[in-house]
């Protein structure tokens, strides 16, 4: 069976409004990211991937399987919804065996992979503390090792690492590349540093469409020889970000530094700097209207 | 995997504070209410005694007398018991309706209703908080006869004058004046009904239909709260989606918590009934009379668990629909109507969730009942199933629709 | 109070009723509109009228004062409110009179259509009695819930504080319901005593 997600004419509507509109995309195996602003659709698609919303249109098959078959789907798919919680008065042990059983795990192998995945998830410790003492990292952790209990093809993960802290972000990145060496992990965000230091491919949805799906490196050709580094006075910023699209700015006393990104340069003075995928994503986004 | 899902919404219900109270409450309710039934001080009855009790007539005339003695009653004080939807209403009558009220009873006895009332206060005398034998005796034999040639259907045709007057749900209706008229035992019957007792009910089962008496009380109002607050706990502890998205069948997800709440709330029951056949088993001891030792699972478990089942499975289903409280406010306006209906607290089972046995012992009337009695519990064990295959049809919904109430 | 303030609060106590309360409002309209089939008003003495009010009417208590705090059942939402100028226990009170108004009115509705009815009873004393009762028996549901965090559990104290009243208000003394159709009309006091501890108890619980 091929380890992919094929996504064909994908259409959901909530009512009137169209939340996903004839989204065409095939992930293949390892980590993908969905890059998109707030209210993008990506909370979305991912239910629609997950059995929790029907689709209104269009084909969706997980390894082969038609999205329509939700218990097949929901056996080979781990999910860790935005806003993962549990039981709180129950120990994180007993949630992650609570959740392994929904998964239909028999007794002897949920003896041998509770144990195992919290370790992995380095929870190991934590496992006779109630879930509602947990920190928000430390949840986080338990969501991906209940997403990981029974060992599916594919993960989906909506906005991980909203809310961590910087050692927390880094920790839950690698954990997710780890993971993702044999499947799929479909990685929703709206943080561009988490598909930079993560994804090798990676799609950008923006009001239910596709703007973009390719590898990284393409999505930063799109900018390339477009950013531009220039000390300007501090006076002037105001003027520039309205000129140009600014995205970092650095003072010093009367002066500052910008980050510029324009088709032409903008000052004579200005260098030309390795664009990242922030810049990229930021062009796309400023100039979708053309892109999509 | 049920066994291990079983064991775990075991440990979930155990964990609410809310099964806690439940066990508290239950437990203070029948140990304050069947403390005090004195079933140890039961004697075998001796010739002579001044009162054996009372026991429901048959016979039409009597029925036409007792029946008429109510109504004396209620004329005269203006005020009728009705019971129209549930609850007690107290019926007031206008000057002209009491008016026609007293021209109906006229009619049946051939007296004025200044001489009916007279021969009342007469019988009755001042009421008594704490009546004697002697004033149990006279107010069981007061009687107002009919006049001479009254036939019953005239009778039947009285009443439904009166029904009218007083509206539903009063004493006068067919079917309720025909199984309510007591009338005194005599010795001998007194001597039956005490036979019966060691013989058929060999005295645990008559105790036993007793507590599920009281027990069916509170089953009726709080299983709706263990089953509103399961059901509620998932949206509360924001787990729903995770839950969801499992590859587990949703029978087997509702089933497990529906079961594991029945298991954990028939637990202080049992207990209880156990607890409460104790002292009735070791009076048998003493009688000379082989009791029933497992009474408190056979005679508890055709009561109460069918009300148990449906108060439990529509609390789930109201709740998994709508996501809300209404079940709390639905089911103790049922549980409620349901005990306030009962024109009498021995037997009139109907379709009511309450079914009352407020005495100890009466066999032979309860076998009288019985069948319709096992129709009633019957129909609820089968609608409570029903109510939790539909409970898994929309908790299905629920899962692939975001888990939206419907 | 200043005008501004008055606004303020007005506003935050239609929010609430407008997003959370109404349902339990429309509850206690259909007590009202279906009170004909379950109870009389017709020519009722002292103690008849009594039980209309303790046995029906005291329903309305807990429908209106148990689910006061249910906005702030989540954790997160009442956390931000608590973070704000506006002071907590301000905001519960304003809840708890607007239900006491609306108890109030449900109390005057069944007095005015058992007099209507041709009743005849004290309807000051019944009246008294009633709205300190009602208060009472919601209080316990408001201070449940409080404890709790779970109107669930505040509906279950009440309703289960009501039915052992049915057959066992011995064991609650002075406190215990149905006295007034009884013939004893002195309880007020001490329902309106408790009534007052339980709210406040209920109000710094959560403030």
């Amino acid at each position: 069976m091929e380890t992919s997600i094929e996504i064909l004419d994908l259409t959901k509507n909530y009512g009137k409004k169209q939340a996903l509109s004839k989204v065409n995309l095939t992930i293949p195996r390892g980590m993908f990211g969905l890059l998109g602003p707030n209210g993008a659709g990506k909370t979305t698609l991912m239910k629609v991937l997950t059995t929790l919303i029907p689709k209104t249109a269009g084909e969706v098959k997980i390894c082969g399987v038609p999205v329509e078959e939700s218990r097949k789907i929901r056996s080979m798919t781990g999910y860790l919804p935005q806003d993962f919680s549990m039981y709180g008065n129950m120990s994180v042990y007993e949630a992650l065996d609570y959740l392994a059983v929904l998964s239909g795990m028999g007794k002897t192998e949920r003896k041998i992979k509770v144990p195992e995945v919290l370790d992995q998830v380095n929870l190991l410790e934590k496992k006779r503390g109630k879930v509602r003492s947990l920190s928000g990292g430390m949840k986080r952790r338990l969501g991906i090792a209940q997403a990981i209990i029974h060992q599916p093809e594919v993960i989906i993960v909506d906005e991980p690492t909203a809310g961590l802290d910087p050692e927390e972000r880094v920790r839950f990145r690698n954990l997710l590349c780890e993971i993702a060496k044999d499947r799929i992990v479909l990685l929703s965000t709206h943080i561009v540093g988490d598909i930079e230091a993560t994804c090798e491919n990676i799609a950008v949805l923006d009001q239910g469409k596709i703007c973009f799906n390719g590898k990284v490196k393409e999505l930063l050709s799109i900018v390339e020889g477009k950013v531009y580094s220039t000390e300007i006075a501090a006076s002037e910023l105001e003027r520039v970000k309205q000129k140009y699209m600014v995205t970092g700015i650095l003072t010093a006393g009367t002066a500052a530094t910008v980050k510029i990104i324009a088709d032409e340069r903008p000052f004579p003075h200005a260098k030309q700097v390795q664009p990242d995928v922030e810049d990229a994503y930021m062009y796309l986004m400023n100039k979708k209207n053309i892109a999509c | 995997m049920f066994g291990a899902l079983f064991l775990k919404e075991c440990r979930q219900v155990l964990k609410s504070l809310v099964y806690y109270i439940y066990v508290a409450v239950f437990v203070l309710f029948i140990t304050s209410q069947l403390s005090s039934e004195g079933w140890e001080q039961l004697k075998e009855p001796v010739p002579g005694q001044s009162y054996y009790g009372e026991t429901i007539t048959k016979d039409q005339n009597l029925i036409m007398e007792g029946t008429l003695a109510n109504l004396v009653q209620e004329v005269y004080h203006n005020s009728f018991a009705t019971y129209p939807m549930g609850f007690y209403k107290g019926v007031t009558l206008t000057e002209d309706e009491a008016a026609a009220a007293s021209e109906i009873l006229e009619l049946c006895t051939g007296k004025s209703f200044q001489t009916l009332a007279e021969e009342m206060t007469a019988q009755l005398g001042l009421y008594d908080p704490n009546p004697s034998a002697d004033a149990l005796a006279a107010a069981a034999n007061y009687r107002v006869p009919v006049k001479d040639g009254f036939t019953y259907t005239a009778f039947e045709t009285a009443m439904e004058d009166i029904c009218r007057l007083v509206g539903r749900g009063s004493s006068y209706e067919k079917e309720r004046y025909e199984n309510s008229v007591y009338v005194p035992m005599t010795y001998e019957q007194a001597r039956a009904e005490f036979d019966t007792l060691c013989r058929e009910d060999r005295l645990t089962r008559a105790c036993m239909r007793l507590f599920c008496d009281y027990a069916g009380i509170m089953l009726a109002v709080l299983p709706i709260f263990i089953g509103v607050s399961r059901v509620l706990r998932d949206k509360r502890e924001k787990a729903q989606q995770v839950i969801f998205s499992r590859p587990i069948s949703s029978g087997l997800i509702i089933a497990s918590r529906y079961l594991a709440s029945l298991f954990l709330i028939c637990i202080p029951v049992v207990i209880t009934a156990f607890w409460q056949q104790r002292t009735c088993y070791d009076l048998a001891r003493t009688l000379g009379i082989r009791s029933d030792s497992w009474a408190f699972l056979t005679v508890t478990g055709v009561w109460l668990l069918p009300e148990i089942m449906i108060v439990l499975a529509l609390s789930f289903l109201i709740t998994e629909l709508t996501d809300t409280l209404l079940a709390v406010f639905i089911q103790v306006a049922w549980g409620i109507a349901s005990l306030f209906t009962a024109s009498t607290l021995v037997g009139d089972f109907g379709f009511k969730l309450v079914a009352r046995w407020n005495t100890f012992g009466q066999a032979e009337r309860f076998a009288s009942q019985e069948k319709e009695f096992l129709l009633n519990r019957g129909c609820y064990f089968l609608l409570a199933i029903v109510c939790v295959i539909l409970t898994i049809i929309v908790y299905d919904k629920k899962r692939s629709k975001g888990g939206k109430a419907l | 109070m200043k005008k501004t303030d008055f606004c303020q609060y007005g506003w935050l106590t239609v929010s609430f009723i407008k997003r959370q309360y109404y349902p339990h409002l429309l509850l206690t309209l259909l007590l009202v509109i279906f009170s004909g089939g379950f109870v009389s008003f017709k020519g009722l003495g002292d103690l008849q009228a009594a039980t209309v009010m303790e046995m029906y009417v005291s329903f309305a208590g807990i429908l209106l004062l148990t689910p006061l705090f249910t906005p702030e059942q989540d954790k997160d939402i009442r956390d931000l409110e608590r973070s704000k100028a506006t002071p907590m226990w301000k905001l519960y009170l304003l809840r708890i009179l607007s239900a006491i108004l609306v108890c109030l009115f449900v109390i005057l509705l069944f007095t005015g259509f058992m007099k209507r009815g041709g009743s005849d009873f004290e309807t000051g004393i019944l009246f008294r009695g009633a709205c300190c009762e009602l208060l009472f028996l919601g209080s316990i549901g408001f201070f449940v819930s409080a404890v709790t965090n779970q109107a669930v559990i505040g509906y279950m104290a009440a309703v289960v504080y009501y039915a052992t009243n049915i057959g066992g208000g011995k064991y609650f003394g002075r406190l215990a319901l149905f006295q007034m159709m009884q013939g004893d009309y002195g309880a007020w006091i001490y329902w309106l005593l408790g009534a007052a501890v339980l709210l406040t108890a209920g109000v710094f619980l959560r403030k």
